[in-house]
């Protein structure tokens, strides 16, 4: 299996392929999406919890970017730039369908639709989707999956970067806890305290 | 477990979930003009026939992706429970809260051949357990020498699992019963456990089937995976039998009868081979009723289905282990408790110093025996204690007088002299003072680069006030890739 920093495109390849759609060449589109549409789509996942919504934006993310790809300009940063395009556009699918209701166990479920997943894949996708807040959830799609460096995630998120190095430790912390069954107690507790 | 696999974990898991669907990217922006810098680009010149077609088509898309995502927006299209059956084939079915089968996916060969074209997919469970545990009859997977069958549930609400178990395990019993065969279900709720996890991957076997094993190895951890792996399920249940496993919500239940033996001599068989061979160490004719005591039981070591018979006689215990299915005898081990007449250990009884070292070797694996050194070796009344150094590890090996490998404990050697070279060379071609390094640590992994040994390395290196952790890895050539360094808060 390739490890992370093989799977990881480089800020200079990402470069080249944006530059090459500004010219509207659809395979360096290609290949962008495959090299990055991993990331995007677990971005909008942690971002709206919810299969369809992060289907959409997934599309979406990659059609903006072939019409915006001419106004190109942060060299260096486009899996920041890309990023941002997918969070926009979660945002104004909130704003639109006013999603601020709590996700059902159901819709939560639904990710794992037509995918072949182990139940350790599960555990680790619910971990992250129910057990973590929003921005640890984040930070750790975006250190994790998409390969940026918590400098970067910081400068993304308007964050000081101690705390997005804090809130990633105790990101990891949970999600080992639950990877090694320590959660189970904890949430029970918690699940006792909302009731 | 470390951070670094956790977020390799976190990685994998949602590159398995995300969808890679460029096709529907591309149809959209293949036919778009878009205003680039003030001049319009029309990214594609298509004649009007060609945008007509376009257009039905993606009018045909669209209605079928709504069809579609309404579809799956139906609660029972949900996976609710993955249940897992396990025989020596590997079948995983998953259903949704009405039970209602959404896949069956053969985990193995036998799998593939119990599924063969059936298509289960929108069935009852029942229906589908009823199939599959028939092809399994029909192929002679389960006889009256295989009953067992282990049923393993993935599911997180516990009245489903109940359901669930319920379902299956009777659907198994009664279609053994039709085939005159009785049935022996195992059944257990699948637990996140990094262990089995880890098992099923490297063993190619089901998250079910490893957790399985763990459990038998939490009870006796002298059995290797390696060896149980291989082991079908009628088999794990007889050794399991042999443990009460304790009641937690992750053990494990039986239903129906114990697994069948009747592959195997039996255990009447083995002891009168057991008494046979007793016969001929005294040298005199040995009977059930001249023992003091006697216990036996049906057992797996070294690859084989063994009796386990232990008898005290004359003062004195001997173990021996029968082969299960020739009925070859080996004694294990004898040793003096009293009260009677007790006999020296004959040299006849035991094997060869040489022989132990065999044994020793093979069971650690020692291919060459040049590359062995500090080997020692001492003999006393019940066993031969040997200790060598070899691939870096020092074994201590404990033999008994028949030959059998009892069990093996080992401990790294640190090699001072790789970890300085490696140490060197990092230094060297990152440009770190190493002054600056501490907690330096070299394990040797597991692959192979170029041919090359492969090492991992771990370490911290402090810079400005600030502490970096590292991590790379290092071939034996000197070659550093997956480097990664993280401030540490």
């Amino acid at each position: 299996m390739p490890t992370i920093s093989e799977q990881t495109p480089s800020a200079k390849e990402l470069d080249k392929y944006i530059a090459a759609i500004a010219q509207n060449d659809l395979r360096a589109l290609e290949t962008l999406y495959k090299k990055t549409h991993t990331a995007v789509y677990a971005y909008a996942l942690s971002l709206t919890r919810n299969r369809e919504d992060a289907q959409d934006i997934l599309q979406d993310c990659f059609i903006k970017v072939y019409e915006s790809a001419h106004t190109y300009s942060s060299h260096g940063k486009a899996m920041s730039w890309i990023l941002t395009i997918a969070r926009n556009l979660a945002l104004s699918r909130f704003r639109k369908y006013a999603r601020n209701v709590p996700i059902s166990d159901e819709v939560l479920a639904n990710v794992f639709a037509d995918t072949e997943t182990s139940p350790e894949d599960r555990l680790v996708i619910m971990g992250c989707l129910e057990q973590l807040s929003e921005e640890e959830r984040t930070i750790v799609v975006l250190h994790a999956v998409a390969g940026m460096k918590h400098r970067h995630i910081a400068s993304h998120l308007g964050m000081p970067l101690p705390t997005v190095l804090s809130k990633y430790r105790r990101a990891l912390k949970k999600l080992k806890n639950i990877l090694t069954g320590e959660h189970s107690n904890e949430r029970q507790r918690s699940k006792k305290q909302s009731e | 477990m470390k951070d670094k696999e956790v977020k390799n974990k976190v990685n994998e898991s949602f590159t398995k979930v995300s969808p890679d669907d460029f096709g529907s990217v591309k149809t959209t922006c293949g036919g778009q003009t878009i205003e680039r810098g003030g001049v319009a680009v029309k990214t594609a010149k298509h004649n009007g026939l060609f945008w007509k077609l376009a257009t039905a088509f993606l009018a045909l898309a669209l209605v079928a992706m709504a069809v579609l995502s309404m579809v799956m927006f139906i609660p029972g299209r949900a996976v609710a429970a993955t249940v897992s059956l396990d025989v020596n084939p590997s079948i995983q079915i998953q259903v949704n809260s009405d039970e209602r089968v959404l896949s069956v996916t053969p985990m193995n060969k036998d799998g593939e051949i119990i599924i063969g074209d059936m298509d289960l997919k929108g069935a009852q469970l029942q229906v589908a357990v009823n199939a599959v545990i028939g092809s399994m009859l029909r192929n002679g997977y389960l006889s009256d020498i295989a009953n067992s069958v282990l049923v393993s549930v993935d599911s997180n609400k516990q009245d489903l699992y109940n359901k669930v178990v319920e379902t299956v395990t009777s659907e198994i019993t009664l279609r053994l019963k039709e085939n005159d065969l009785d049935a022996s279900v195992l059944s257990q709720w699948i637990k996140t456990n990094d262990k089995a996890s880890q098992i099923a991957r490297d063993y190619g076997i089901s998250v079910g089937k490893a957790q399985l094993i763990c459990k038998i190895l939490e009870q006796n951890n002298t059995y290797s995976v390696d060896q149980l792996a291989l082991l079908t399920i009628n088999e794990l249940n007889l050794i399991l039998a042999n443990y009460n496993l304790p009641a937690t919500d992750d053990g494990i239940t039986q239903n129906g009868s114990a697994a069948s033996d009747k592959k195997y001599i039996g255990e009447q068989e083995a002891m009168t081979k057991a008494l046979e061979k007793l016969g001929e160490i005294v040298g005199a004719e040995v009977t059930e009723t001249d023992l003091t005591r006697k216990e036996i039981k049906l057992d797996y070591d070294d690859g084989l289905m063994v009796y386990e018979v232990e008898v005290v006689y004359n003062g004195r215990e001997y173990e021996f282990e029968v082969n299960a299915i020739d009925g070859t005898v080996v004694l294990e081990d004898d040793k003096n408790v009293g009260g009677g007449t007790s006999r020296p250990v004959q040299p006849s009884d035991a094997v060869t110093e040489e022989a132990a070292k065999q044994a020793a070797f093979d069971k650690v694996g020692v291919t060459d025996e040049s590359l062995v050194s500090g080997y020692f070796c001492e003999r006393d009344d019940d066993d031969f204690e040997i200790e060598f150094v070899y691939d870096s590890k020092k074994y201590e090996v404990d033999v008994t007088l028949g030959g059998i490998v009892k069990s093996v404990k080992w401990r790294p050697i640190s090699n001072t002299a790789t970890t300085n070279s490696f140490l060197d060379e990092i230094c060297a071609q990152k440009n770190l003072d190493k002054s600056k390094v501490s907690n330096f640590k070299v394990e040797k992994d597991d692959d192979l680069r170029g041919g090359k040994e492969v090492y991992e390395v771990e370490f911290d290196y402090l810079d400005g006030g600030r502490r970096y952790e590292c991590e790379c890895k290092i071939t034996a050539d000197g070659t550093i890739y997956d480097w990664e360094q993280e401030i540490d808060d």
